[in-house]
């Protein structure tokens, strides 16, 4: 099963600076699961710079064949089902302005998206700040 | 071995790269400083450095995607885009540096990047993007060195270009960058 082979993480997900409530979970090919409260993202993926709607763009794809992925955060949720040949992505969205007393980055949202032959086909942005799911798709 | 969120800083340019709250725009000559903008004139350039790590900590995640935007102010006005400088572009950035090394401030190279102007008016983009990053790739990413665990930066310059007719008053707004990491 692929997510056997896949090591389990150590600190908790708040730990790693995930904020409670946010998660990503992955349902691979062969049907087995992996989900944040035990996986490092870092550990799963690679980075790949990718066309992205006319621009460039930087994203941790997943190492291994995933048929889903749901996202929650900050009480939103969004899924994608993968397609044959495609790779997802997901991440942290930080904001930072300059500012005295908040010189501290603050997490927005989380975005997930689909990757096919260098190209995304699909992002979805749950932003924390609006709270609403925006999403782009070619 | 996971790691944890970024540490993104604005600092200044120069030793001892002290942390930045304020970036002042204004007119110096020769013999006179902080003089206002005039209409129609460019203020002098303030350089900041955007830095992921400054404090060396241990398995840091880098900043990838880093753009910068500018808003009409902090909080209330974080998501607003209504004055002057902001929906006429006045801003303008361009790259000026980069580097990465286990001690901070980081060994420095420069770069001459492309002078934008930032805002949501008809000549600026909304969000800029830096041409190239910490590691010197033309990958806008701020990386906390190669290691995770080093200090990071890109270096810019910034301005303000006035359009010629503006009301004599002071201004202000907002800079921000925003930027993805996985843990």
């Amino acid at each position: 099963m692929i997510s056997e082979t896949i090591r389990y993480e150590e600190k908790s997900a708040v730990a790693r600076g995930i904020p409670p409530g946010s998660l990503w979970s992955l349902t691979f090919t062969d049907g087995s699961r992996r989900e944040e409260t035990d996986t490092s993202w870092s550990e799963i993926s690679r980075l790949e710079r990718v066309e992205y709607f006319g621009m460039k763009k930087s994203v941790m794809v997943c190492r291994f064949p995933v048929k889903h992925i749901l996202v929650t955060h900050d009480g939103m949720k969004a899924e994608i089902d993968v397609p044959e040949g495609a790779s997802v992505y997901q991440a942290m969205r930080s904001n930072l302005m300059v500012d005295g007393d908040k010189n501290r980055g603050q997490i927005v949202g989380r975005c997930l998206g689909l990757v096919k032959d260098g190209k995304v086909t699909e992002e979805l942005f749950l932003n924390g700040v609006t709270h609403e799911v925006l999403g782009m798709k070619s | 071995m996971s790691n944890v969120a970024p540490d993104i800083t604005f600092r200044d340019a120069t030793n001892p790269a002290s942390v930045v709250s304020l970036l002042q725009y204004v007119q110096s000559t020769l013999g006179s400083d902080f003089l206002p903008i005039l209409q129609g004139e460019q203020s002098s350039v303030v350089k900041f450095r955007i830095y992921n790590n400054y404090a060396g900590n241990v398995n840091i995640a880098s900043a990838f995607n880093v753009n910068i935007t500018v808003y009409d102010g902090s909080g209330a006005g974080s998501r607003t885009a209504l004055k002057s400088p902001v929906f006429q572009s006045w801003l303008r950035v361009y790259e000026t540096g980069f580097g990465e090394n286990s001690t901070p401030p980081g060994l420095y190279t420069a770069w001459a990047g492309s002078d934008t102007a930032i805002g949501s008016g008809p000549a600026g983009l909304n969000l800029y993007y830096p041409e190239v990053g910490s590691d010197g790739l033309l990958s806008n990413q701020v990386r906390a060195g190669s290691g995770y665990s080093q200090v990071g930066f890109i270096e810019l310059a910034s301005y303000l270009q006035l359009p010629p007719s503006v009301a004599s008053a002071s201004w202000n707004f907002s800079l921000s960058v925003s930027y993805e990491w996985v843990e």
